[in-house]
């Protein structure tokens, strides 16, 4: 397979070298569209010659609001062929007042400059407002009609140096801020990831994905890498997975998938969701890598996915890939050797919260279970550090830098965050973690550490031993601490369905104080479903927190989303509930 | 299907998605809305999934839209529309 320097190269030309090689795409029907990759460039040839007659010139950024999987992929390589910047954003899946995702895809425009919004048709009514509002947007282009356009684009040279997309991550208090991500970068992550990754051979391996394509994991992941070495890929729609978990595996039992990609909380739904008559027949003994990113990875949730389809359907025990990555170094930072068990590592819990020493654990004692993420890619290398921004070397906890290729420079025109975050050529991932063995294991996110008179502790490590008491509801725990006289204090807030809450208050105190060694201050016995959450069911700890700070706690309600006055429908809730996952998807870790 | 027969499939689609909550979905009526049976939001969707599963229906997005309370999904069902 030639190497391509840049992804309008790969589209242009990677078709003729595997012929029989391209993109199915699913709709929510799950009717399946096959197109080879020569196809692909033909299609997105006629798109490219659409943006061009809209008099859109290399460089211009263009923001992309599109909800079918097809015309969001054609759309999207078809401005990359003409050096347009494309700024992917999600689709609202409510038509009525989601004043808050105006908001935002209002400020993404702006801060992007961008001068074109392609939106799929559905949205035009909601989308055309914008146009108005942001200052730099001249127009709304419905998707559906670029697919018809007439002439033939005059494509400009696009080098590896030449900015691919803007890819905009999250930022609930802050404003959103715009990876750069160059041609550069996508052509050596991509090589990362399909040749040093995943050893993925032509003719042999085949992708499956239902993750969204507005975010890097499904884009680069399934969309720009596989592009740019011919590998074929089916696409699934985000909300087809959801409603139906079972159509993911189901299409890797039929299109004998052999690569997938998710996030812990998809292989709890598909064990929990799928039921066996789906699964009668399957035979998922063609997987070689289920990839696993994007949030924290429970090995427990793991286990019992692989044991489950393992027996049932065939699925190799050690296709389970943990990976590690994110939005700033394009996607991928480090796979898990696709040949070889996933590996778990035991660490002493004592030693680890109270210095970040990665020891043996002794018998009997404590232990925490830590996910191997696998070696950095070659030319990459990943350095723990202090806060001082001193190598700590291995066996020891601290912040996770990353240098190499797959870098991102910058957030598109935001010095200030960017002087932050990439320094001397390193990216300061925010990650806590550790590296053992040439391996990295990511623990957790600075931002959420409790520091207790100068020991850090991890608050899942508390939460995990609150959840072991009798009476309180599993999953629902958030460790905090509060500002005390002289450093801070632990503060625990639990769900629960007793009525009798001081005997559950001093089960709580007495079994942080036996197994962690830690004092809590206060103990706080919460009615279930109170607990700030995300819509997507993830608890928020600094929502908790700060709730429990201003004295609001179990009083704001949570889940309760009536608290801007509008009414709240299914398809606002899931809209919410997509984007904190797309939030979630964001860095793959 | 009746009023009683849908109630009866929508609780059974809230045991599917939120087993450990059984107890709660005893005393949902055609009347509770979506919001305050405290769903996380995947499940919410995942209930639809079943709903339209075993009515063999597919539920327009704008019409998903529009729906507030469990009547809503009813509506669905008998009608198509909210």
């Amino acid at each position: 397979m030639h190497a391509y320097r840049t992804v309008a190269e790969a589209v242009a030309n990677v078709g003729t070298t595997v012929p029989d090689a391209g993109f199915v795409f699913q709709d929510m029907k799950g009717i399946e569209t096959s197109y080879t990759f020569t196809e692909v460039e033909q299609l997105t040839a006629t798109r490219a010659a659409g943006l061009q007659a809209l008099g859109l010139v290399k460089g211009d950024r263009v923001g992309l609001v599109v909800i079918e999987p097809e015309d969001f992929v054609l759309t999207f390589l078809a401005a990359l062929r003409m050096g347009l910047i494309p700024v992917p954003m999600y689709p609202p899946l409510s038509f009525g007042s989601l004043d808050a995702y105006a908001d935002r895809s209002a400020r993404i425009l702006e801060l992007s400059k961008a001068k074109l919004l392609v939106a799929s048709k559905q949205l035009k009514h909601v989308l055309w407002g914008l146009v108005d509002r942001v200052s730099s947007l001249q127009r709304l282009e419905v998707v559906e009609d670029l697919a018809s356009a007439k002439g033939t684009p005059d494509f400009p040279e696009v080098t590896p140096e030449d900015v691919a997309f803007l890819q905009y991550t999250s930022g609930s208090t802050s404003d959103p801020k715009g990876v750069v991500v160059t041609h550069g970068n996508l052509a050596v992550n991509s090589r990362c990831i399909i040749l040093d990754g995943l050893k993925l051979e032509n003719g042999r391996d085949k992708g499956v994905s239902w993750l969204p394509l507005y975010h890097d994991m499904g884009l680069i992941g399934f969309v720009i890498a596989p592009l740019m070495h011919g590998i074929p890929v089916v696409f699934i729609p985000t909300m087809r997975f959801i409603k139906r978990p079972q159509v993911w595996l189901d299409a890797v039992h039929r299109h004998r998938g052999t690569i997938t990609f998710a996030p812990n909380f998809a292989y709890a739904l598909a064990t929990r969701r799928i039921r066996d008559r789906d699964a009668d027949g399957w035979d998922l003994s063609c997987m070689r890598a289920c990839g696993c990113g994007a949030e924290p990875i429970q090995p427990d949730t793991i286990r019992a996915f692989t044991d489950r389809f393992s027996k049932q359907s065939g699925l190799p025990v050690d296709s389970v890939l943990p990976a590690y990555g994110m939005a700033e170094a394009t996607l991928a930072i480090s796979f898990k050797p696709v040949n070889g068990a996933m590996r778990t590592r035991h660490v002493a819990s004592e030693a680890f919260q109270a210095t970040g020493a990665v020891q043996e654990p002794e018998d009997d004692t404590v232990a925490l279970e830590h996910v191997s993420c696998g070696p950095p890619f070659p030319d990459h290398e990943v350095s723990v550090r202090d806060a001082g921004g001193r190598d700590l070397g291995e066996a020891q906890e601290g912040e996770l830098c990353v240098r190499g290729p797959s870098v991102a420079g910058s957030y598109f025109e935001n010095p200030e965050a960017s002087a932050s975050t990439f320094r001397d050529g390193w990216l300061y991932t925010g990650d806590l973690g550790y590296v053992l063995d040439g391996e990295v294991y990511v623990t957790g996110r600075i931002k959420d550490l409790i520091i207790l008179n100068g020991r850090n502790v991890h608050p899942q490590a508390v939460e995990w031993e609150v959840a072991t008491v009798e009476g309180v509801r599993k999953g629902n725990v958030v460790a905090f601490s509060r500002p005390s006289a002289s450093s801070e204090e632990l503060v625990v807030v639990l769900e629960t369905k007793l009525t009798e809450h001081e005997a559950l208050k001093e089960a709580v105190s007495a079994q942080v104080r036996k197994e962690l060694g830690f004092a809590v201050a206060d103990v706080v016995c919460l009615e279930p479903g109170t607990l700030p959450k995300t819509s997507s069911g993830k608890l928020q700890r600094r929502k908790t927190r700060q709730q429990y700070l201003a004295g609001s706690l179990g009083t704001d309600g949570t889940r309760t989303f009536g608290a801007t006055g509008n009414t709240v429908t299914v398809a606002k809730h899931v809209a919410r509930s997509l984007w904190s996952r797309a939030k979630a998807a964001n860095p793959l870790r | 299907m009746t009023d009683p027969e849908i109630l009866t499939l929508i609780q059974a689609a809230l045991k599917d998605v939120a087993p450990d909550r059984t107890s709660d979905w005893a005393s949902v009526t055609l009347d509770s809305k979506i919001e305050d049976l405290s769903l996380d939001s995947i499940a919410t969707m995942e209930m639809v999934g079943f709903l339209e599963d075993n009515t063999d229906k597919t539920f327009p997005d704008e019409e998903l839209n529009k729906v507030t309370a469990l009547r809503d999904l009813a509506s669905l069902v008998t009608r198509g529309r909210v």
